[in-house]
This record gives structure tokens, C-alpha cells and sequence, in this order.
């Protein structure tokens, strides 16, 4: 009985407190789920192209678009898994200035050479909606907070889990009662909750170790499975960056060492490795995508290095479904559709639990001045995610990822500072006015 | 319904049976995906590598008997919650676990 007390208010406290993180990153992970279908829908005249006979080679293109841009070098290129799709070459900037980063993308058609458009990958609305989701726009610590949300929808899901039986009595599953608003969003909170109960669990566990990952890897001496690392430099980094090869004899060496291997991005080294990594998938795997590898010599072509997650063991595998089974990306448009449903029903349990504290603490919160009606309370909240994600939103298309990530981090630490200040202003001012016992 | 001694109280049962639907359920569309993948002869099945007929076929078979194993289970966790016996959440879960031996391995 006891136990059972204290689990609910384990439930409660960290539901009441982490709700919001987690109703937010509901909403968000539910647009982001979409967002390289969204970029390819309203990107349409970068991404798409008409297929006019063979490809042209790719070499001739990346030395033409880096003559065009002499202040950079390049990063990858992101070659299309379909035939209509064009060539990505993305460019890093030589003199990076920390403030208004860049990642330059240049779109060619691979059937005649044409550029389709450039663009900085930091100004568009897919890396807006990944990065809102995955770090709240935050730059220090954001991936780690939403990590901690991760653990808190856990500890929720699990506490939730423990306590439904008692809170259900005599009353069966899937019945809704009308009694009253607390009572019918409580039935529901436990109705959705019970129903999305594996959702919920696979999604926390892999959000929190996702969110956690630089550290959890760090504490536990786990090295992310293809990392390849050279350890001799046979070249200065400066000549590795301009190092000139034939990008399609590299294509080519992967299709012939890896032919499982559906190459998407081509990466140079810029560390004086003097090496080329194609990334990409392999068919009918469910892990995370481009993670299976093939590493070159950039001079001769030479096999260096070969990683199919296949052929990894339990943990490798384990590794790399992380990232997959927590954005859905492992079965096509209908499971990232049904992804999305329960995601919003993640944000739902946050609200209607929300709901339920508040229409059960109405007595006590009726007499404090500062009381606001449930529904006034519910459009402030619901205005101040909506607010937030148009604000950044906007700063992130305009400015890119550097001043937006600063506004919220002044905004964010700010506010912790203020609550500082307010919760230790009002410490000192009870202390002072208790009376001196003699 | 008459409590039995084999009679499995719902509130144990439902979250359990949930669990296991809502798994079977994501599991049934990924295969479903693939099924639909290898029959429209989609541009994507370019990069399924089938180096002959038979391994087209085989993995074809291996697809279409997991989305089958996927499907009766969740119509037998749907009897399940009606039934509410100990025995079938039991049977459940070694089939649960028989499948994902089938499909994993």
C-alpha cells in the first residue's frame, strides 16, 4: 500500500515537472519524423530532376563546383537513392566563424551537369525541425536535457505501468467514464497510456540513450562500432583537404568490395588520413541509416576498412537500432504515419495527466492570489511551445543555427537564474521575519 | 464471467497483452512494407541485391510467413483479453517469443 503511495507520487512529481519537456518533444517528434520527405516536398526543384539517359561522372562536377567556391572545401557528397534524385555537394567553409556556421549545399543534376540551387543546410526547415526536437535549440546541454526527458517519459511509463492495476478497481478496460472532466481525462490518461505502453517504453529508453549517448559512451568505454580511425598520416591535413581523386573510381571500388552496400554520401578525409568513407545502407536492414561503411586510400583506391552491421555482433546490432526504432524509420511512409499518431498520443498522456493534478489541487490552488481557471492556463502553456517553435523557427530560416541558439540559451539560463534568485530572495525573507527565540 | 481459478484479472492482463500488440502491430507494417516493396517491383528493390530467383523468393517466403505470424498474434492477443485465462497469456508469451526466434533469426 505504501509502496504503492509513493510510486504515484513519483508518477505525479515527474510527470508534473517533466510535461512539458515531454508534450514538446512529442509535437516536435512527430513533425520531425517527416522532415526529409518535407524538405524533398518543398524542395522539389532541388531534389527532383528529369532522367535524360546516363549519368555524367561525378569528378568533373565536384571540381567544378569547388572552382566556383574558393573559400570552401568539401564535406561529402550525398548521392540519391532514387533515379530522379540530383547530387548534394556539401561544402564546409574554410575560415569557420562560430557564430553563423555554415554547411553549403550545392544541388547538380546528375544527367547534364546543370546546378539546381545552393543553400545553407543551418537555414532550412529539415535541420530546423531536427534540431528542435533533438536539442531544443540549446546548444550546451540541450541534447542532454532532452536525454533526461527521455529517462523522465521512462521513469513515467514504468511508475504508470506499476500503478494502473490499483487505480482501475472494479471499472474494466477501455471504459470511459462521463462523471466529470478529471475523471474522464483520468480514464483516458490510462486508457491511452496502457495501449501505448511499448511505444512509449522503446521510445524513452532510445530518446534517453540518444540524449545521453556522448556521456553513457564515455562511462561505459563503448566506441561507436564502424568508427575507422587511421592512425598513420601520411599527408599534411591542408594537402589532405584538396587532396584530388576520382570520385567515381570510389564509387565504383565500393560497389565491387561491398555489393550489398547502397552508397549515399562520399567523405573525403581532412585530417591528413589521406582516406575516402562511402556511407550507406544496406537492403533489408532495420538499423540506423548510413552506418554501414567502406573506407579507401585516396591515392590507389586500396580497401582500408569494411563495416556491415550484419555482420556485427549483439551489441553492434543493438547499437544501431537505437536511433531507427526511435525515429521509425525502418518500414516506409505507413509506419512513419503510424509513428506519428503515437507520438501525439505521448503528448496527450502529458496533457491529460496535466489536466488531472490541476482539476485535483483546484480546492488549494483557489486560494492562492496568483489562481488561473484550468482553460486560460492550458492556452497560456499551448501559446508559450507554439510561440517558442514559430520564434526559433524564424530565426533559424533567417540566421541560420548560431543566433537563435543563443536568444534561447540567454532566455533559458536566464529564467534558471531568475528562479535562483526569486527562491532564495523569499528564503532569506522568511528567515528574517521568523521571530528570534531567546 | 465466473472467476475460475484460471482466471486472470484484467488489470494484469490488458497492459501485458498492450504491450504485445502494439510490438506485433509496428512489427506487421515494417513486413508489410517489405511485402509491398518486392511485389510492386518498385524502383527500391534494385538495391535488394537478389543474386537469383530462389533468394528473391526465399526472402519473399521468410517476409510473408512473418507478417502472417505477426497478424495471428495479434488476433490471439485480441482472444486473449476477451478469454482472460492464465494459460493463453502464457501461451502468448512462448509464442511471442517463438516468433521473434522465427523473424530475428
Amino acid at each position: 500500500m505504501k509502496g504503492n503511495k509513493l510510486i504515484w507520487k513519483i508518477h505525479s512529481w515527474v510527470g508534473l515537472y517533466a510535461g512539458v519537456a515531454i508534450a514538446f518533444l512529442s509535437v516536435t517528434g512527430a513533425a520531425a519524423l517527416f522532415r526529409i520527405e518535407l524538405d524533398q516536398l518543398f524542395n522539389a526543384s532541388l531534389r527532383k530532376v528529369e532522367i535524360t539517359g546516363e549519368k555524367i561522372p561525378l569528378t568533373p562536377i565536384v571540381e567544378k563546383v569547388l572552382a566556383a567556391h574558393p573559400d570552401k572545401y568539401l564535406f561529402e557528397v550525398e548521392l540519391p537513392k532514387e533515379q530522379n534524385g540530383s547530387w548534394n555537394l556539401r561544402l564546409f567553409p574554410i575560415e569557420k566563424r562560430k557564430l553563423f556556421p555554415v554547411i553549403w549545399e550545392v544541388f547538380v543534376n546528375p544527367y547534364n551537369g546543370e546546378i539546381l540551387g545552393e543553400r545553407n543546410y543551418y537555414r532550412t526547415f529539415n535541420y530546423y525541425l531536427r534540431n528542435i526536437h533533438v536539442r531544443f535549440y540549446e546548444g550546451f546541454f540541450g541534447r542532454q536535457i532532452v536525454g533526461l526527458a527521455g529517462l523522465a517519459l521512462l521513469i513515467s511509463t514504468i511508475t504508470g505501468f506499476l500503478i494502473y492495476g490499483k487505480f482501475m478497481k472494479k471499472q474494466f478496460f477501455g471504459n470511459i467514464r462521463k462523471k466529470n472532466l478529471r475523471v474522464s481525462q483520468a480514464d483516458y490518461h490510462k486508457l491511452i497510456g496502457i495501449t501505448t505502453l511499448s511505444f512509449n517504453l522503446m521510445i524513452a529508453i532510445t530518446g534517453a540513450w540518444l540524449g545521453l549517448q556522448t556521456y553513457l559512451q564515455k562511462w561505459l568505454a563503448i566506441e561507436r562500432p564502424n568508427t575507422f580511425v587511421r592512425t598513420e598520416k601520411p599527408i599534411e591535413k591542408v594537402i589532405d583537404r584538396d587532396f584530388v581523386f576520382n570520385y567515381d573510381s570510389v564509387y565504383q571500388a565500393a560497389r565491387q568490395n561491398f555489393p550489398e552496400l547502397i552508397p549515399l554520401y562520399l567523405r573525403p578525409s581532412e585530417n591528413g588520413s589521406r582516406t575516402v568513407m562511402v556511407i550507406g545502407d544496406v537492403p533489408r536492414q532495420a538499423y540506423e541509416r548510413n552506418s554501414n561503411k567502406i573506407v579507401f586510400d585516396k591515392e590507389n583506391y586500396s580497401m582500408l576498412y569494411k563495416y556491415n552491421i550484419s555482420d556485427d555482433d549483439f551489441g553492434g546490432k543493438l547499437f544501431y537500432v537505437q536511433e531507427s526504432f526511435h525515429f521509425g524509420d525502418f518500414g516506409g511512409i505507413w509506419l512513419k504515419l503510424f509513428y506519428c499518431f503515437l507520438a501525439l498520443t505521448s503528448g496527450f498522456l502529458a496533457l491529460s495527466g496535466f489536466i488531472i493534478y490541476l482539476k485535483r489541487a483546484e480546492k488549494k490552488r483557489k486560494e492562492k492570489p496568483s489562481f488561473v481557471e484550468l482553460k486560460p492556463l492550458l492556452i497560456r502553456w499551448s501559446g508559450i511551445i507554439i510561440g517558442f517553435c514559430i520564434f526559433t523557427g524564424m530565426l533559424s530560416l533567417i540566421w541560420g543555427i548560431g543566433i537563435p541558439t543563443l536568444i534561447v540559451m540567454i532566455t533559458f539560463y536566464g529564467f534558471l537564474l531568475f528562479l535562483v534568485i526569486k527562491t532564495s530572495y523569499k528564503v532569506i525573507k522568511g528567515n528574517l521575519q521568523k521571530p528570534i527565540n531567546v | 464471467m465466473r472467476k475460475t481459478p484460471n482466471y486472470i484479472d484484467e488489470h494484469v492482463l490488458s497492459p501485458i497483452i498492450c504491450l504485445f500488440t502494439l510490438t506485433s502491430l509496428i512489427g506487421l507494417i515494417y513486413f508489410l512494407n517489405e511485402w509491398s516493396i518486392i511485389t510492386s517491383e518498385s524502383e527500391k528493390l534494385r538495391f535488394y541485391n537478389f543474386t537469383s530467383d530462389s533468394e528473391k523468393q526465399a526472402y519473399t517466403l521468410n517476409v510473408r510467413n512473418s507478417s502472417m505470424i505477426l497478424l495471428l498474434l495479434i488476433l490471439f492477443q485480441a482472444f486473449s483479453m476477451v478469454i482472460k485465462k492464465r494459460w493463453l497469456l502464457t501461451a502468448q508469451i512462448l509464442l511471442a517469443i517463438c516468433s521473434s526466434w522465427y523473424i530475428f533469426f
